[in-house]
Order: C-alpha cells, then sequence, then structure tokens
C-alpha cells in the first residue's frame, strides 16, 4: 500500500468514515493497552518535548485547537518533504508543554502499520455566516432589498455627478426594483425580506431609478442590472468603507484582464475572491417576465464580465472590487461554476452617478 | 483566419440563432490571433444526445466588408444555467 492511500485508511479510521475499522482498532487496542508499552500502542512518541501517553484512544482529537484532520505532504521547517503525513491542522501552533493532549508524532491504521503526522497551523475555522443582520450605519456588503424581493446585497453609496446633495444606494435592479417590476418611491429595506427586514422598521431607503431590461429577443441589448434607491440621511447613517474589510474604494477601474483577481463583500459569501475569465462575455439571464407574471424571460447582456465563481444566492449588488480595492463591477449573476458582473463604468454612466468617497 | 474582432462580430451577426437556443446561456470569443472562435456556454442535462445542443452550428458565416468569413464554434458545458443572485 502506498504511503498516501496507508495515510488515507488512518484518515478514514481515526474520522469514523469506517466505524467498524474504528470500533475494532478501539477493541483491539484496550486489549493491547494491558500488556504493551505506550511505544507499542497506537501512538508513538514524538522525540521532541515532553513525554506523552499514548492512551489507544483518540483523546487528542479533543483538543480544542484542532480544526481538521487531513493528508499531505510532510513539512519540516517550511519545506516540503518526499513523506507523506496525517495532518493535524491547528488554529495556532503552540509548544509542547502548552498542550494538554498533543497529537501524537505518528498514527497507526487499523493494519498497524505507521504513518507520521504533520501538525499544521491554519488559523481557526468558522462557519462563514452571511450577512444578515440590521446595519447602521450601513455599508457596502449589508442585505438590502425591496420589499417584494428576497434581498441581496448593498454595492456602495452613490452621488450624483451634478451638483445635490443626495446619496444613493447602489444595486442590482432584481435587488431594489424587482427586476424592473418596482416603482419609484417603493420601500427598500435593510436587513432584507429574507432576513427579515420590515416594511416600517427597516426602511432605508426609497426606490429612485433604475435601467429597464430590454427583453428584445434579437441581439444582446442590455449591459446592466442596476438601480438606484434614494437615502433619507436624516434618518439613515452611511459609509462606504466595505464591511469585513474595512476598505473604501479608492475610485474606479476599467482595466480589466483575464486572469485578474477581483473581490467582493456580499450578503451571502462575506468576502470572496474570483478570477477573471472573459472581459467581453455575452450572458443571457432568465429574470421575471412583466408581460407574464410567473413566468421567466430571457434576458441578454452584452460587455458582462466572466469570472470564475465568486458568489452565492444573495450577493447580488455586491461591488466588485480589483485586488487594489478599486471598483470594477456590479455582480448580478452566478452559475454552479461562474459569476458575471456589470462593468462599473457603465452602471454609474447609466444614472450619471460617482462613487461617494 | 478571423481574429477576435471578427469573431465578435460573428456572435452579433448571427445573434438570433444563438438567442433562439433555450440552452444557450452566454457567449464569448475565445483565441488569439487568427485562432479566434465563438465559445458558446450551454446548460444541459446530456448535451451528447440534447437535439437543442446538436443544433448549435459548428461554424457561422460573418460579413466583413465584401467579404465573407467562416468563425468556428465550440461548445463549452457551463453545467447549469446563469441566475440572477
Amino acid at each position: 500500500m502506498s504511503a498516501r492511500k496507508l495515510a488515507l485508511r488512518c484518515l478514514e479510521d481515526i474520522s469514523g468514515i469506517n466505524n467498524s475499522v474504528v470500533h475494532n482498532q478501539a477493541r483491539r487496542l484496550s486489549t493491547r493497552r494491558r500488556r504493551a508499552s505506550p511505544e507499542q500502542l497506537t501512538f508513538s512518541r514524538q522525540s521532541i518535548g515532553p513525554s506523552r501517553k499514548a492512551t489507544g484512544s483518540h483523546e487528542w482529537l479533543n483538543e480544542a485547537s484542532i480544526q481538521g484532520l487531513g493528508v499531505g505532504v510532510k513539512i519540516k521547517g517550511g519545506v516540503e518533504t518526499s513523506d507523506t503525513a496525517f495532518r493535524v491542522y491547528v488554529d495556532k501552533k503552540k509548544p509542547l508543554d502548552q498542550v494538554a493532549n498533543p497529537a501524537p508524532a505518528s498514527v497507526r491504521s487499523a493494519g498497524g502499520q505507521e504513518v507520521i503526522t504533520d501538525v499544521v497551523e491554519i488559523g481557526q475555522l468558522r462557519p462563514q455566516e452571511p450577512f444578515k443582520d440590521r446595519l447602521r450605519p450601513l455599508a457596502p456588503g449589508c442585505g438590502v432589498s425591496h420589499v417584494k424581493v428576497d434581498g441581496g446585497t448593498l454595492a456602495c453609496v452613490v452621488r450624483s455627478r451634478q451638483p445635490g446633495a443626495e446619496r444613493y444606494i447602489l444595486s442590482n435592479s432584481h435587488v431594489l426594483a424587482n427586476s424592473g417590476l418596482g416603482s419609484r418611491g417603493d420601500v427598500i429595506l435593510q436587513p432584507c425580506v429574507r432576513d427579515g427586514g420590515k416594511r416600517k422598521a427597516d426602511k432605508i431607503a426609497s426606490l429612485h431609478d433604475f435601467v429597464a431590461f430590454d427583453y428584445a429577443r434579437d441581439g444582446f441589448p442590455n449591459e446592466v442590472d442596476a438601480a438606484l434607491a434614494l437615502i433619507d440621511p436624516v434618518v439613515i447613517g452611511y459609509t462606504n468603507a466595505i464591511r469585513a474589510i474595512g476598505l473604501t474604494p479608492s475610485g474606479t477601474s476599467t482595466r480589466l484582464r483575464a486572469g485578474m483577481r477581483v473581490q467582493i463583500v456580499g450578503r451571502s459569501s462575506g468576502h470572496s475572491w474570483g478570477t477573471v475569465e472573459d472581459t467581453n462575455f455575452m450572458a443571457i439571464v432568465p429574470y421575471p417576465d412583466p408581460a407574464n407574471l410567473g413566468r421567466e424571460i430571457r434576458v441578454a447582456f452584452r460587455k458582462q464580465v466572466l469570472c470564475s465563481r465568486y458568489s452565492d444566492h444573495g450577493d447580488s449588488g455586491a461591488l466588485v472590487l480589483s485586488s487594489q480595492g478599486k471598483a470594477v463591477g456590479l455582480h448580478f449573476a452566478g452559475s454552479d461554476s461562474n459569476s458575471v458582473f456589470n462593468r462599473i463604468d457603465l452602471v454609474l454612466d447609466a444614472f450619471d452617478v460617482e462613487l461617494d468617497i | 483566419m478571423p481574429d477576435r474582432k471578427t469573431a465578435q462580430a460573428a456572435i452579433e451577426q448571427n445573434a438570433s440563432i444563438f438567442r433562439d437556443n433555450e440552452r444557450i446561456v452566454g457567449l464569448s470569443v475565445k483565441g488569439t490571433g487568427d485562432d479566434a472562435r465563438i465559445a458558446v456556454h450551454v446548460d444541459s442535462d446530456n448535451p451528447e444526445n440534447d437535439p437543442a445542443v446538436g443544433s448549435i452550428p459548428t461554424t457561422v458565416p460573418v460579413q466583413r466588408g465584401k467579404r465573407t468569413e467562416s468563425v468556428d464554434v465550440e461548445v463549452i458545458l457551463q453545467g447549469s444555467a446563469f441566475r440572477s443572485e
């Protein structure tokens, strides 16, 4: 059996994928324990550090610092070796004398073959909680929606290029304008409807404008899925510092190329990265059909940007940023494998607005 | 052989062919230099036996001035349709 297969077998045994083996192994071990030295039990001692009792059980798995188990090459002094190791992922590596139940230096398969372990620091794993909370002041990345829409993401706050004190939140038409079925003045909520937003308590803005879809069955006539909602600054405070990363966009950029990394902070995915695959993509996306309520119609877009998947349902409207923090797009659609965004210059030009920075 | 601009023009000139096919969820231009071609992104559970996918032409014509050129069409399985998120 190859070293990798052996390590994977150990992983299955210890993680309980192969329960019968673990059970049998535990039984055999408990028998052995009475007559064998600790070194002969499941886990051998590491050559350094204080003595660690081999227990024959997996008590060390209860150590709070352990984040996961896996198989990979052994890394020694920051350099990959040629050895395959049973990996123990921890939030932070500590000196052995500060760990109550340190991971063993090696583990054995049910067949008794030994595999070295490698403790790898990866930080603390946390469930990726979507941003579904009520957020004041408003900030890019929070959940937002029209009263008749499930939810989406607030891109950023914008202002007219003409003189004026009004400030608007930018997102998709299908988030703020019910895909063009909404009317000027409609209530916009934060948190969004899906996250429990209520008309009276959570109104943050009113629908101001949206780009109507062209449903023509020929060509690719649409460029953006975008809408603006007017914020009442007397009632609602706002910032353009994007939540989770704290970054305020440093401007906009139209420089897009295949291979460049882009990032969003979305209501569902939080902070997420993708890679541009095509800068002149034509997308066909289904939307509610205004002429046949309850049915969908295919809406065709040109000049879109296709990326590797960085998003999930509820991220629509998220501002897409370059790795340097410049706004490059407005996220609006995705498939199981890809995400698509509108170019930021087309979005801002459609309303004659600019980022409020 | 067509360049990327020619392939882009071919998409626009043949838009109705692509728009009418319900399996097509996106279009882009692939390749560089004289090797540009149209990439048709399709969503189909069974692309090899799907008549709609089968009906996608392998080449499309494009008018460049007085000349008519031909641009290759490559089918890419998208895996699922795009949806507004």
